[in-house]
Order: structure tokens, then C-alpha cells, then sequence
């Protein structure tokens, strides 16, 4: 562990220059290399350089002598800590309420790659875009550096005793204290709360900024389970989505992707799963799936009534209600029951609506069809969300009410993200105690009177139970940045117990999990075992069928009814509102991180803000183009201004608009980027559902151009990224490219021949290799306005295309990173020799020798080399991670940082490479296949991305290599890429 | 070379004629000289005033760029060069006609080209010079350019690409300008004379003595200049046609749709010199204009250029017929796709002025009134020279925004900056220009007098 | 008279030109730099008369890409016993004492753009003085080797036989997949 770490150095200042900015913040990184110091005595040399050879030289020398280096030894070096060597440290995330298991990755002692942990069952090896940009955030200067009180730096000391003190007198006065807090993952918080809630008057409000209540509603009422069903896509044949983005957003989804991509291979054992999603905006599970179907939000119950009548009637259950399906397509949902039909007991129908009764329904649906037990796990219950409308809605009734008389915050932020979120702000007015453990003053902690900064989670002790028997721990990866106080210290503390969170873990553990083990006989011993795996799970408990208990019926009454009603009173000329959580900045809590804030929508391209999305046909009615600037009215007097994307597929008459944007208390990156829309969610019976109606859009004239990062969408019937029926894969065709004939004379073979296979049909587009390669690449952010200017700097891209017709086109997706061709288009061009190919297969570039002339860019076919426009590190014009000293602490200290003027991009991770080959050396032997992997392949939850040598017949990318569906990208240039990519298969 | 002994034979055989002809041979030299001894005029200080206003905007725009970044242009992760390279292409065509007037038509004795290859010369030289200044300031990296020459150093050693077009290019323009400045210097060695001889002692006298390297008019002098110049004259020629067809090659040896043909080298050697005579015939009318030179610059001048333009400007029209025929005819859908863009996207309306201006005008030249009228020649050669800017503008963006994969299809707008170098580039070359005229003699004096000496003679014989 | 001065001008142009080669040649090479420290430690004495390996205060050359300055504690080590007083080892034990890290200057820099690998280096073989040159014999640390990149590349064109190879990890480590250390840009520059 790197918490007793003092006065440790690296030697490698020469990369990281981030240290030697740090060194006056924190004395354990001090002076790297001194800026200043004497410069060294000219040598006789220099002297006869300056005297003999005029001003240039003169200049040039005298540059050439850089700053002198200082070098500062640890004082006693750990035993495990070597400088240059990565440790690695098993953890747990806390970038949503998913809670993976990671691995991440420290180079003396900075964490500065988060890697999935291979280990875990339920996660898998891949993480997502967030999970990635999580270290960026521990390094964000816009976090507090202490306590405050009133707005003012304060010592803990004060704000304990000032809290004591009125937590004390709140409890004379009888008065209720709430805490209110996300979904707590780990049993010994949940532990540490439950004592809290023993006090008189003490209230425990969890609050999830994008709720799924409802679903837990449901499966209390019909299943008597007080927990989110966890679902087990990997056991599905047949999928039924509807409004639920599981690929992106919803509940787990790195865990839904990696078992949804095991079953969309037409290799994989299991028959290839069928896929059909009805969904108003094109979301990211909505553009993998075999069939989308549009739909308005407001349809989502019908749809899954229409769903259940049909199953009923399958089984004879009679006497459903009827709901007019005028407005729906039945062929689609007569196919969609017969498929589910058909593989019942191996089928799943997920629903994202936020709303009971469609949720009943939804479980209905999936007991009717047998699921339960098999897709649908009751017994091993998903408690990543446990949030609580209602309750949030009575207590800020009680707050306006005077009622409350302390009010803690645990990694909340109402007052941005509730739909009343200024009432919150004023009912905090009315609350005598207020605390905040915000790592920043958001929107929120501006109003709470205290704000004890938590840790962020890579500096702090933790544990967690995403599902039922499967806990994992999460640890400090570095000694805390500032002075900040896990808010599990605090809670102690302020109960009047030690603030010794690791002691109260360790002894929760004890008492819960080791006890329930025989395998170890020492605590200590399943401690360190547990803490080096990160994970332990229990058996699971057998999974059963339970007994649908409630009457769906009536749900299925009401539906009806509000259904009819919604039909009569529907208002032709307005439009339906549906809003959703984005991939990259989620519920807005990672606004500031300016990884995600770049990284382009999956499907929509666009980064850097909201938009609202809107189908092709309203944008020809309105004559709105791109970037148009509308106007949205008819939410309570409310008005918000958004630029138009013009969305193929989006559901006609409906506009989608992207939740987690228009903060305005992040921090310097994500402030004012894009509009709040959280206000929109209509609040239902205290549940917040993220649709409504109603909605009339008018244009203001003004425009704001969207940054895209594609503006073409259309392969114009080039063969870029092929596609095929299960169907035609099944039928004798070969398609294998030959080999033509080239005048280049052949290479040397050398040692290796490093390759990489891509499986379109397992890449669901998710983009977290996109981030997962910023973060090992050094890859600089360049902000909204260089982004419209086409200059992004990404070393992979995500391309996407629309096949078919706009209203209801196919997507397809295609990773795209330099090919690694062996005959370069790029290579003969460079005037000076600064791209060239190594013996292993590498098309390299050096950045130390290319002089910028752009040539290799103009001639590469699949453009995807980045050219430094910018000094992007250092430089007030790009204010990001790059520009302050914290920032430049999440640099990988084995890739260059790129200077203005020079031309990059992909290089296989030729430092993972090198790493691997001497790892290999050093134990003399060969490289393992596998042994090394690229940022972008251990990032892909989907492992739709293999890395390998093809100069060895056995190595998995060699053997898919082989593989009929793989093909090479513009084969016919004959650059001969040693990157191939596998034909998607979709089952028509 | 014969002939031209045999007129100096005359010239020194015949002294009764000397004095008949020499007043017309004084009068020359004055008229020649007369720039040089007076203050400037009016109309050249207005112009001189414009032109380094242009230069010191250039010079502005390239410190920028340079002290900040490439990124302070339009270009892009798609395009990689627009302005930068369409200057450096423009310019260097721009420089052919010069050592196409001086040289071949010296070769093949065309006596009209006397009076304007002096200023077409000088001509070359600032052209070039305002080329070589793009391929470095479009660098990522300026001040290690000097990465691209084959120098002995401490990296291994590690040398250049010699597989690079770009580094073709380096050494063509090295070659090119060097043989421009020698030839066109020995053309003024005579002149020189002439100008210090008639100079009265003092500053100018020895200046003028330096640069004609003692010159003293012997015979023995005449023949070895003679040969001199003819050798530097069939140096030069080729390079007429390999500069232009290896900075065709910038593109050529590319695999870019729009770039990758084997049609380059000619079609761009026609359009340089076409380009070249447009930017020449733009000069000479303002010279002849501005310093009342119409007696050196007959008409019959204008005809012969607008004569080759018609040419080359037909060849440049056939070049885009066949680009867009093989284009058809390979049936590649990328190419088929770039140049159908290049015809009907977004930047059509240029393309479409482009052939207007160097496919369809230069047929007007048809007709001999329109050849001879120098105000209809002046407007047609800055359709030209519009024309064959927009068509290395056209050749570079448009092959370069839409090519194989659409998901990097973009758009290009270029910003001030690289307007603000384009008009420096103007105003670099017509600040030297306007110097060189002032300071050289702009018309070679002995040439002409030795053409009209000819005349003079053969009208004496009959 | 004339061809005199033609002559001499020659010369003095080519013996500027050929100067001015040099110099510039010379720009960024450190060769021979040996800032003084801020205690005066002499390898001289630790590596050559008391013999002690190279490896055992950098002991970084084996396992990481950094060799390592040795912290405190390895100094004191020894120091811990040894009665030898003298103003240097004062301020060592001061240090200590104060828990206060010495910063030492940087000698051997490298620029950001190249990646060496002490490991891979002591691992296929490399002896530390075909780098870092007679330590035994220095004072004061002294940079020995030009550090060009022509200099690395003198070794890496040549085959490990070939190469300066110190006795024991050649024949473990290296000696197995010894092979020809790479010319790939790419293995230094990334």
C-alpha cells in the first residue's frame, strides 16, 4: 500500500515533468528537478563553441545545456516500491454506482491507469470510458484542498467540534437529521450508517441522480425481493430492450456488455443471442441491436403490455387488457413475443422506464416466459442502485418545514441533479446544520454551511457488494493529494468513535465474511488475500424461481387506462421529451474530467455538450439545420436553449437531450458546458420518470455549431466495414483477399510480427478503449472549439455508420486506429525518416525527428494520424489536464508528451511492448501470447480486440486471423495492415 | 552563336555605319538607363507603397504562425496542406516562364524575346524565392528544417528519405534557383559595362565597375560570355520541365484519389508555364505602362505570349478532360468519387472558375484583335494567374477532404492568416520586382541593341 | 600575387566552415560534465578502493529502467558502524537525522524523448563501464560518454559477441535470448 509513502521520488522527471511543477505542493514529490540553480561551468568545449562560432551557435549551445536535474533519493525505500517500476493495487470503482473491481496501476506512487480486474467473475478484465477517466479526476485541481466552514478554510479540528456540537443540540431539540446519500456499495458503510440510524431522529435517504426506483418498486410488489433483479444477458437467447441503454448507462453496464458480447459472436458455443430494441432515441444498445424499433417514450408501457398480452395468450392466460396498438407496429411485436416465446426460460425483456407499473409488466413479461431463475436473478440480488424518490421528496417537504435539523450530504448533488433542485437549495436555508462531503463545492456544498472533503476513492479505504455475494475492497493507491477525510472517518468521528475507517473495515470483514470462510485460518491471512485479489465472493446462492406474487393484472388495467388517456388528450403539434444518461460524463458527477467532456457520443459523435436530438423529418419540417439553436417551452414555464442534432432514427416528434451537463460548479473544464436538463424530469408520484410531454420547440435563429467529431455518415457504398447474416456466414463462400502483388522488395522477417484482430461483431462502440488509450498515450485533450475544427487527437476512434434509411437506419461501428500496414503509404513519403517500419511489424513514429510537414497524414488512406496543431501540454490556451501541475501527474512516464509540431498516433502500445519482451528476457523466455496487451484491448469490456504476434501460427490473432470472417480495411491499396478486422454478423 | 559573331563582325567591320546606327544604340541605353538615373515616379511609389504594406502583412502573419503554431491555419486532421502548398506550387510555376523566355527561346533565336527576358528573368528569381518560403514555414517545426538536408552528424549517422518526393523537391528548387541567379546575373554583366561607363564617377561608378567583374568589351570577352551564357541557357532548360515535374510528384507519388496519376508531370509543366506567361504578361503591361517602355514592348511582344498561352493553356484544358476521363474510365469509386466532388461539391464553384479561366479563355486567344488589344491581355492574364492558383487549390484540398473513408470526410476553411501569407507572398514579390526595376536594368540593353543592329542592317541591304 | 590571395581566402573559408561544423556538432553534448555535489561523495573510494559493487547501491540497474540513487538508509548501511568521521559523512548523518533527502545533481540526462532501460542493459550484459566509463577511478562523478545517439548505435550494430560484455549476467539473463540488440527507432524512441 502507498500510504506510509514519504519522501519517495522517481528518477524520471525527464517524462513526468508533472512531478517537478508538484514538487512545491506536497513535499513527498519535492523538487524533482529544480527549475533554477546555478548553471554548470562552461566546459573548455563550450568556450570554444561561444568564442569561435558567432551568435548562433552561440544560441544554440547555450539552450542546449537544459536546466541542471536534481536528483533526490527516498530516505528509506519501501521494500515493494522500486523507482520506474508500476505497483499494482486491486480496488474497487467509484465512478457510478456499478461499482467494478479494478486494478490500478501506480508508477511511483501515482496512480495513472486503471485496468479491469481479470479476476473478478461478474466484471471481467474491461472497464468503460468513466471507469478509465476516474484516475484523471483524482488529479483535478478543482477538488478541495481542505474543510471549510462558511465558505472559508477551516481546521477539521473546529468543524468536528462545531458539528458535534450541533448535532447534539439537534438531538435536545428532537429534531430529525438526515443523511442522504448515493447508493452505498460497501457492507461496511452500510454497517457504519446502520449504527448511525439508531440514534433517535437519524434518517438514511439514499438518492440516486438517475433513478431506477421504480424497478425496485416492482420487484418488491411482485417478487417480494426488496433489491434490482440482477440480470444475466450471457444466459439470454433472445434480448427485448425497451428505453433501457444496458450497453451504456443502465445499472452495470460493463458487466451487461461483456456478457452481452459473448453471445453475439457466431463462433461463440452458446447459439448467437437475438437482440430487439424499442427505444425513442438511438441509444447505445439501440444501435447493436438485430431489430430497433422506434417508439415515442410514451409508448414504453404499451409496448411491454403489448408484449405481455401476446405471452399471456401463449400460455392461455386470458383476459388482458387491450390497448389500442394503432400507433405501434404489431408485426414487430408479434415477431418480438414469438422470438421470446420460443426461447422462454432463456429470454429477457429489460425495461428503462422509470415507472412501476411498466415494470410490473416487464416482470410479468419474464415470469410468464419462465425467466425468472434463469436470465432474471432473484436470489443474487444487484444492490447498485437503491435509491429512494419518495423519501427524498418527504424530507425536502420536512427541510422547507423547519423539520430537520441537520442535514449531512454523501456524494450527492441535489440541488444540480433533483427536478426541484431549487427548492432543495432553499429548504437547505431552513436546516440549522448543514455538511457536505463533496470533494468540490458543487452546486450543493455552496449552500451546506460545512463541506468535509471525502477522499477521492483511489486514496481511500473501501469495500463494496455490487451483487449479492460477490464483495470486493477497495484501497488507498496513494497518500491522500490534500488535506482531505474519508467521510467514513467523519461519520465515526461525529458517532464519537475513532476515525479509524480501516480498523472499523477490517473488523466488519472479520465479523461478516471471514467467519463465514474455512479456507483461511488467520483473519490477517484472508485480509491480504482478499486485499491483493480485491475481490472475494461467497458461493452464490442457488439460483430458484420465485412465484410472481403480485396481480399484474391491475398494473396492466392502469396501463391501459393512462394509456387510452394519454392517446385522447395527445397534442399533435407538441413533442415528447426523453431524456437519457450519456456514456461519457454519465449523471454529470465526472463534468470536469475533460477526457470524458472529449470523448464523442457513441452514436452521435458529438462531444463537449448536449444537444437536442431530433429525427430527420422534424428537422426538414422545421428546415433546422445541425447546430441550430431551438428554444424548448411547456415545463412549467421553464425555457432551455439547445442546439439541434439532427439524429437518424431518433422517433419522430420526440427530442432527446443528454442528461450530466450545464454545471456550473465543477470546475473550470465542465462549467457552462452544455444545458441542465435534469429540471425536465417530471416527478410522478415522487418517482422521476426522464420523459414527458408536451413539449413545443420553436427556433431562435442563433446557431452553435455542434463539435463533432464525424460529419459524414454514409460508407457511400464503400466496403469499409462488412457485414453479413448468420445466415450467409452459414453457406461455403470464400472471401479470402489475395495477397497482390507488390514492387516494395520484402522485409527481413523479424523476431516478432505484432498484429491486432478487431471483432465488429463483439464491439458494441462503447468508446472505452477510446479513453483507456488517452490515459496510457499521454493523448491531449484540445477542447470544444479545436474539436469543430476537425483536430482531436485521439490515437483510436470509434467510427460509425448509417446504413438503410434515415428514419430507421442500421448502425455500424468501427474501431479505427493506424493499421500498421506493412507497406506504409506513410513511410516513403517523410522527407526525414521519422516514420518508419520497425522489424517487428511497428509502423513507427519518431517524434524526436519529424519536422511536421503533414505529408503522412495527407497520404494515409485511413486518417489517423494526429498532427500537434498546439503546444497542447503547458499552455494557457489549453486549459486542461495538461496545464496545471496536478494534471500533468496522470502522465504515463514511458510515453513522450508530444511537442507542437510533430505528427502521432497509434503505436500498438509499443511501450507495453518493450515492457513485455524484457519482462520475458529477464525470465528467459519467450513471449507468452497474451502476455501482452494494448490499452485499447484491456480496456474493451467486450474483448473485441485481440493483440498479438502473427508471426506465430498459434497466437489467437494469428488464428482469427485466418478466420473466414476476417478481412483488412482498404485491402485493395494493398497497404497490407497488420490490423484485421472480423465481419459483423447481425441474425436478420 | 555564329550568327550573333557575325552581327558583332558586322558592328566592328562597318564604322561608317556605326555612326548612322549609334545614335538609335545611345538611345537604347538611355531609355534603358533612365529609371536608373532619375528619382522614382509617382505611379512607382504608389505601387512600391502597396507591395511592402503586402510584404509587412505577410511578415506579420508568418511570425504568428510560427511563434504559435500550424494550428492558427484552417487545416486539419483531413487536410493537412491547403494554402501553404497551393502558394508553394503557384509560386514555383510562376517562375518558369522566365527560364522559358530567357533560355529556350535563346536556344531557338527568338530575337522578340530580347526586351522582356531581362524582367522575366528577374522574375524567376523573386518567384522562387517566394516558393522556397512555403515548403519551410508549412513545416510543423521550422527551425529544424535543416533535418531535411544530408548532412554528416552525431544520430548514427542517420540520413534523409531519399524515397520522398518532398526531398526531390528540396533539391530541385536548391537547383533551380541557382542556375536562375547565375544566368540571369551573367545576362547583366554587359549591361553593367555599358551603365558604368556611362556612369560619372563616384559611388554608382564602382558599384557598377564591381558587378561587371571588368568587363572590358573585347572581343575575346564577347566569345567566352557568349559561350558561357549558352551553356548556362542549356543548363537551364531542362530544368524547365524537371522542377515542375518533380514538384508534380509532391502528389503523384501519392496514393491519394486526385493525386495518384501518371498524367502529373506534363500536366503541370503546361500549366507552369502557362501560369508563368500570365504572370509575365501582368508585368510587362505594368512596366510598360508604368515606365513608358511601349517601344521595347510592342505588341508584337504580347501577340507572341498570348501565342504560347493559347498553347499551354489548351494543354492544361486537355490535361483536366483526360484527369476526369481516366478517372471514369478506371473505374476505381474512389477516384470516381473525388472527382465527382471535385465538380459538384462544396467547393464546385471554384472548380468551376477555374476552368473558366485556364480551359475555356485562353481559346479567345483565337482571334489576333484579342491578342493584340493590351487591355483585353492584361484582364486575360489575371485570369490566369486567379486560375491557376484556384487549380493547385482545387487539386490539393479537394483530393484531400473526402478520400477513402468517409468518417474523416471534412471541410477546410482557411483563416486570415493564410490569406494575410498568400498576399505577403504578393507583396515580397512585387516589392522586389519594383525594386529590380528601379535598381537593374530591366531591359537587356545589349541584346536588343545587338537584335536591332541586325535589323538596321538588313534594312541597309537592300 | 593574385592566386595568393585566392589561396588564402580558400583556406581561411574552409577552416571556418570546418570549425563551424564542429561546434555546432558539439551542441547539446555533455561529455565530461561532473557538477559538484552537494556532498562529495568519491566513487573512487566506495566503488574502487573499498571495492564495493555497482550494483548494490544502484541496485534500480537490475530491476527498473532507472538505476536508482540509493537511499539513506543504503549509505547507512555502513555508516551505521563505521567510526569515520569527516564533514561529508556529518552531513549524511545529518540528513538522517533531519530526514531530509540529499539532492544530488543529475549527471548522465538524457532527453525526454528517449527511453533507456537500465535492465535491459545489465540484463543482456552491458558492464556498467562500457557506459559510465573508470568510476572506480573518479572523484567526482564525471559524465564519460558522449551519450549520442551515434555512441548507443556503435553498440547496437554490433553483435553481442562483439560487444563489451561484463562475466556473469551475459551467460543467465542475457546469455538465452541474447540477440542483436535492436536498431528499430522504435526501441528507444516512444
Amino acid at each position: 500500500m502507498a500510504v506510509d509513502l514519504k519522501f519517495w521520488t522517481s528518477l524520471d522527471a525527464l517524462r513526468a515533468d508533472a512531478d517537478r511543477r508538484a514538487a512545491a505542493e506536497r513535499d513527498c514529490f519535492a523538487g524533482q528537478r529544480a527549475r533554477t540553480g546555478p548553471p554548470p561551468e562552461p566546459s573548455r568545449r563550450d568556450f570554444l563553441t561561444l568564442a569561435g562560432f558567432g551568435i548562433a551557435a552561440a544560441a544554440a549551445s547555450a539552450c542546449s545545456r537544459g536546466a541542471v536535474q536534481k536528483a533526490i533519493p527516498m530516505l528509506s525505500q519501501p521494500e515493494e516500491l522500486t523507482p520506474g517500476v508500476p505497483n499494482w493495487y486491486a480496488t474497487t470503482c467509484g465512478g457510478c454506482s456499478a461499482a467494478c473491481t479494478l486494478l490500478a496501476k501506480t508508477r511511483d506512487g501515482r496512480p495513472i491507469k486503471i485496468e479491469g480486474n481479470a479476476d473478478s467473475v461478474v466484471f471481467g478484465s474491461g472497464t468503460c470510458a468513466t471507469g478509465q477517466a476516474t484516475v484523471l479526476s483524482l488529479y483535478d485541481d478543482a477538488r478541495l484542498k481542505g474543510p471549510l466552514w462558511r465558505g472559508q478554510p477551516a481546521a477539521w479540528a473546529d468543524i468536528d467540534a462545531h458539528i458535534a456540537e450541533r448535532l447534539a443540540a439537534a438531538a435536545v431539540a428532537h429534531q430529525r437529521v438526515a443523511l442522504v446519500s448515493k447508493t452505498i456499495a460497501g457492507p461496511a458503510t452500510r454497517r457504519l450508517i446502520a449504527e448511525w440510524s439508531r440514534r433517535p431522529g437519524f434518517e438514511h435517504i439514499v438518492y440516486d441522480a438517475v433513478s431506477v426506483a421504480a424497478l425496485r418498486e416492482a420487484t418488491r410488489a411482485a417478487f417480494g425481493v426488496d433489491a434490482l433483479p440482477h440480470y444475466r444477458f450471457d444466459a439470454a437467447r433472445v434480448i427485448v430492450g425497451i428505453e433501457s441503454d444496458f450497453l451504456g448507462t443502465w445499472l452495470s453496464p460493463v458487466e451487461f456488455t461483456r456478457e452481452y458480447a459473448m453471445r453475439r459472436r457466431p463462433e461463440s458455443a452458446s447459439a448467437m443471442s437475438r437482440h430487439v430494441q424499442f427505444e425513442s432515441g438511438v441509444s447505445l444498445t439501440g444501435s447493436n441491436a438485430d431489430r430497433r424499433v422506434v417508439i415515442r417514450p410514451s409508448q414504453s408501457a404499451s409496448v411491454a403490455l403489448g408484449l405481455l398480452r401476446r405471452i399471456a395468450s401463449r400460455r392461455g392466460e386470458v383476459a388482458v387488457p387491450d390497448v389500442d396498438e394503432s400507433a405501434l407496429d404489431r408485426q414487430t411485436l408479434d415477431a418480438a413475443a414469438d422470438d421470446l416465446w420460443r426461447a422462454r426460460g432463456e429470454s429477457l425483456v429489460v425495461c428503462g422506464a422509470n415507472d412501476v407499473d411498466t415494470q410490473m409488466l416487464v416482470h410479468a413479461a419474464n415470469a410468464l416466459l419462465g425467466n425468472i431463475g434463469t436470465t432474471v436473478d432473484l436470489d443474487n440480488v444487484s444492490l447498485q442502485k437503491r435509491g429512494d424518490d419518495v423519501a427524498l421528496a418527504r424530507l425536502v417537504d420536512a427541510m422547507a418545514a423547519g423539520r430537520v435539523g441537520g442535514l449531512i450530504l454523501y456524494g450527492v448533488n441535489p440541488v444540480y441533479d433533483a427536478p426541484a433542485g431549487d427548492q432543495f437549495a432553499a429548504a437547505m436555508r431552513r436546516v440549522p446544520l448543514t455538511v457536505s462531503f463533496a470533494d468540490r463545492l458543487d452546486e450543493t456544498a455552496s449552500h451546506a454551511e460545512f463541506v468535509c472533503p471525502d477522499h477521492h476513492f483511489l486514496e481511500a479505504w473501501g469495500d463494496a457488494e455490487p451483487v449479492a455475494s460477490c464483495y470486493s475492497l477497495a484501497q488507498p493507491t496513494i497518500s491522500p493529494l490534500f488535506d482531505t477525510r474519508a467521510a467514513q472517518d467523519s461519520l465515526l468521528l461525529w458517532l464519537g468513535r475513532s476515525p479509524d475507517f480501516y480498523g472499523y473495515l477490517r473488523s466488519v470483514w472479520r465479523d461478516t465474511l471471514f467467519h463465514a470462510q474455512t479456507r483461511y485460518t488467520t483473519f490477517d491471512e484472508f485480509w491480504d488475500h482478499s486485499l491483493h485479489d480485491g475481490i472475494y465472493a461467497i458461493p452464490p446462492r442457488t439460483i430458484s424461481e420465485k412465484p410472481l406474487v403480485a396481480d399484474w393484472r391491475a398494473s396492466a388495467a392502469s396501463v391501459a387506462r393512462s394509456q387510452s388517456d394519454a392517446a385522447a388528450s395527445r397534442d399533435h403539434d407538441t413533442y415528447e421529451l426523453h431524456l437519457y444518461e450519456p456514456v461519457a460524463v454519465r449523471d454529470g458527477a465526472h463534468a470536469n474530467n475533460p477526457w470524458l467532456q472529449e470523448l464523442p457520443d457513441p452514436v452521435s459523435k458529438v462531444t463537449w455538450g448536449n444537444y437536442a436530438a431530433i429525427a430527420p423529418v422534424d428537422a426538414s419540417r422545421l428546415g433546422l439545420e445541425p447546430g441550430d439553436i431551438v428554444a424548448l417551452d411547456g415545463v412549467g414555464g421553464r425555457r432551455i436553449e439547445l442546439p439541434v442534432h439532427v439524429q437518424p432514427g431518433q422517433a419522430p416528434k420526440t427530442i432527446s437531450i443528454a442528461l450530466g451537463y450545464g454545471r456550473t460548479r465543477s470546475g473550470r473544464v465542465g462549467d457552462g458546458v452544455g444545458v441542465n436538463v435534469f429540471a425536465l424530469a417530471q416527478v410522478a408520484a415522487g418517482a422521476r420518470r426522464y420523459a414527458r410531454t408536451g413539449i413545443t420547440m420553436t427556433r431562435t435563429g442563433r446557431r452553435d455549431a455542434l463539435a463533432t467529431t464525424q460529419s459524414h455518415h454514409s460508407m457511400e457504398g464503400r466496403a469499409i466495414v462488412k457485414e453479413t447474416t448468420l445466415a450467409a456466414l452459414a453457406e461455403p463462400a470464400d472471401h479470402r483477399e489475395t495477397d497482390l502483388p507488390t514492387l516494395w522488395a520484402a522485409r527481413p522477417r523479424g523476431e516478432h510480427n505484432w498484429g491486432m484482430a478487431i471483432d465488429l461483431s463483439a464491439c458494441t462502440g462503447c468508446s472505452a478503449c477510446v479513453t483507456a488509450c488517452q490515459a496510457e498515450n499521454n493523448v491531449a485533450v484540445v477542447g470544444r472549439d479545436e474539436v469543430r475544427r476537425g483536430r482531436e487527437m485521439h490515437w483510436i476512434r470509434v467510427d460509425r455508420y448509417y446504413s438503410g434509411s434515415e428514419d430507421s437506419p442500421a448502425t455500424l461501428v468501427q474501431p479505427m486506429m493506424c493499421q500498421h500496414c506493412g507497406d506504409a503509404p506513410c513511410e516513403p513519403v517523410c522527407p526525414v525518416l521519422a516514420t518508419v517500419h520497425s522489424s517487428d511489424g511497428l509502423n513507427q513514429q519518431v517524434y524526436n525527428r519529424c519536422v511536421g510537414t503533414r505529408y503522412c497524414e495527407n497520404n494515409c488512406p485511413y486518417k489517423v494520424r494526429r498532427f500537434n496543431w498546439f503546444e497542447y501540454a503547458r499552455n494557457d490556451r489549453f486549459d486542461f489536464n495538461l496545464n496545471n501541475p496536478l494534471g500533468l501527474m496522470v502522465l504515463n512516464p514511458d510515453v513522450t508528451v508530444r511537442s507542437r509540431g510533430v505528427m502521432e498516433k497509434c503505436s500498438l502500445c509499443v511501450q507495453r511492448i518493450q515492457a513485455g519482451k524484457l519482462e520475458a528476457r529477464r525470465s528467459g523466455r519467450a513471449v507468452d501470447d497474451g502476455e501482452i496487451q494494448t490499452a485499447c484491448q484491456q480496456a474493451c469490456p467486450a474483448d473485441a480486440i485481440v493483440f498479438g504476434d502473427l508471426a506465430d501460427p498459434g497466437s489467437r490473432v494469428s488464428q482469427l486471423n485466418r478466420g473466414r470472417r476476417s478481412y483488412h480495411v482498404l485491402d485493395e491499396l494493398g497497404t497490407r495492415p497488420n490490423v484485421t478486422y472480423l465481419t459483423k454478423v447481425r441474425n436478420a | 552563336m555564329r550568327v550573333a559573331d557575325q552581327r558583332r563582325h558586322r558592328l566592328l567591320a562597318f564604322p561608317a555605319r556605326q555612326s548612322r546606327a549609334s545614335g538609335a544604340l545611345n538611345r537604347i541605353t538611355d531609355d534603358v538607363a533612365l529609371p536608373l538615373d532619375t528619382g522614382p515616379g509617382a505611379g512607382w511609389l504608389a505601387a512600391f507603397a502597396v507591395a511592402a504594406t503586402a510584404l509587412l502583412v505577410g511578415i506579420g502573419c508568418v511570425s504568428y504562425e510560427i511563434a504559435t503554431g500550424i494550428g492558427v491555419w484552417g487545416l486539419n486532421r483531413t487536410v493537412g496542406w491547403a494554402f501553404d502548398i497551393t502558394n508553394f506550387v503557384f509560386w514555383v510555376g510562376i517562375g518558369h516562364a522566365g527560364t522559358l523566355i530567357s533560355a529556350i527561346l535563346l536556344l531557338f533565336r527568338q530575337q522578340w524575346r530580347t526586351s522582356i527576358n531581362r524582367s522575366a528573368e528577374a522574375m524567376t528569381i523573386f518567384a522562387v524565392i517566394c516558393a522556397a518560403l512555403f515548403p519551410l514555414i508549412h513545416m510543423g517545426r521550422p527551425w529544424l528544417a535543416f533535418y531535411v538536408f544530408p548532412y554528416p552528424n552525431s544520430r548514427g549517422p542517420l540520413w534523409v528519405n531519399f524515397r520522398s518526393p518532398l526531398l526531390w523537391d528540396v533539391f530541385a528548387i536548391n537547383t533551380y534557383f541557382t542556375i536562375s541567379l547565375v544566368f540571369w546575373y551573367v545576362g547583366m554583366i554587359p549591361d553593367f559595362a555599358t551603365l558604368r561607363d556611362r556612369a560619372v564617377a563616384g559611388m554608382k561608378k564602382t558599384i557598377y565597375g564591381i558587378a561587371s567583374l571588368g568587363w572590358d568589351g573585347s572581343q575575346r570577352t564577347w566569345s567566352r560570355y557568349e559561350a558561357l551564357n549558352t551553356i548556362l541557357a542549356g543548363l537551364a532548360t531542362p530544368l524547365v520541365i524537371s522542377v515542375h515535374s518533380i514538384v508534380s510528384m509532391d502528389f503523384a507519388t501519392s496514393i491519394l484519389p486526385g493525386w495518384h496519376t501518371t498524367l502529373f508531370p506534363p500536366y503541370f509543366v503546361a500549366g507552369a508555364v502557362y501560369s508563368g506567361f500570365g504572370m509575365v504578361t501582368t508585368l510587362l503591361i505594368l512596366t510598360r505602362v508604368l515606365m513608358h517602355l511601349d517601344r521595347y514592348i510592342t505588341r508584337r511582344h504580347l501577340d507572341a505570349m498570348a501565342k504560347v498561352m493559347l498553347l499551354t493553356g489548351s494543354l492544361v484544358g486537355l490535361s483536366y478532360a483526360t484527369e476526369f476521363y481516366v478517372a471514369w474510365l478506371n473505374g476505381s469509386v474512389y477516384e470516381r468519387a473525388t472527382f465527382f466532388t471535385r465538380a459538384t461539391g462544396p467547393y464546385a464553384r471554384l472548380f468551376w472558375t477555374m476552368v473558366a479561366c485556364n480551359a475555356v479563355a485562353p481559346q479567345l486567344l483565337w482571334f489576333s484583335r484579342i491578342r493584340r488589344s493590351v487591355a483585353a491581355l492584361f484582364v486575360f492574364s489575371i485570369a490566369v494567374n486567379i486560375g491557376m492558383w484556384l487549380e493547385r487549390f482545387i487539386i490539393i484540398v479537394t483530393s484531400l477532404h473526402r478520400s477513402y473513408l468517409p468518417s474523416s470526410w471534412v471541410g477546410y476553411q482557411p483563416t486570415a492568416i493564410e490569406v494575410g501569407t498568400l498576399v505577403g507572398s504578393f507583396g515580397l514579390f512585387f516589392t522586389c520586382f519594383l525594386l529590380f526595376i528601379r535598381l537593374l536594368p530591366m531591359i537587356a540593353i545589349w541584346e536588343v541593341k545587338a537584335g536591332c543592329l541586325a535589323d538596321a542592317h538588313g534594312a541597309s541591304d537592300v | 600575387m593574385r592566386a595568393v590571395l585566392f589561396l588564402v581566402v580558400g583556406v581561411l573559408a574552409t577552416a571556418t566552415a570546418a570549425f563551424a561544423a564542429r561546434a555546432l556538432s558539439r551542441v547539446g553534448v555533455h561529455q565530461g560534465y561532473a557538477p559538484e555535489q552537494p556532498i562529495a561523495f568519491s566513487h573512487a573510494l566506495h566503488a574502487g578502493d573499498s571495492n564495493i559493487p555497482c550494483l548494490y547501491c544502484h541496485s534500480g540497474a537490475r530491476t527498473s529502467r532507472h538505476a536508482g540513487i540509493p537511499p539513506l538508509n543504503v549509505c547507512m548501511n555502513c555508516h551505521a558502524l563505521l567510526t569515520k568521521q569527516t564533514i561529508d559523512i556529518e552531513k549524511l548523518k545529518e540528513a538522517v537525522q533531519r530526514r531530509q533527502p540529499i539532492a544530488w545533481t543529475k549527471v548522465h540526462n538524457l532527453p525526454d524523448f528517449v527511453y533507456f532501460n537500465h535492465s535491459q542493459h545489465v540484463g543482456a550484459g552491458v558492464a556498467c563501464e562500457s557506459c559510465h566509463g573508470a568510476v572506480r577511478t573518479m572523484q567526482r562523478i564525471r559524465q564519460d560518454a558522449p551519450l549520442t545517439m551515434g555512441w548507443c548505435l556503435d553498440c547496437h550494430k554490433a553483435r553481442p559477441p562483439q560487444m563489451h560484455l561484463a562475466g556473469q549476467p551475459a551467460q543467465t539473463a542475457g546469455g538465452a535470448h541474447a540477440q542483436r540488440p535492436g536498431l528499430d527507432c522504435g526501441k528507444c524512441h516512444y
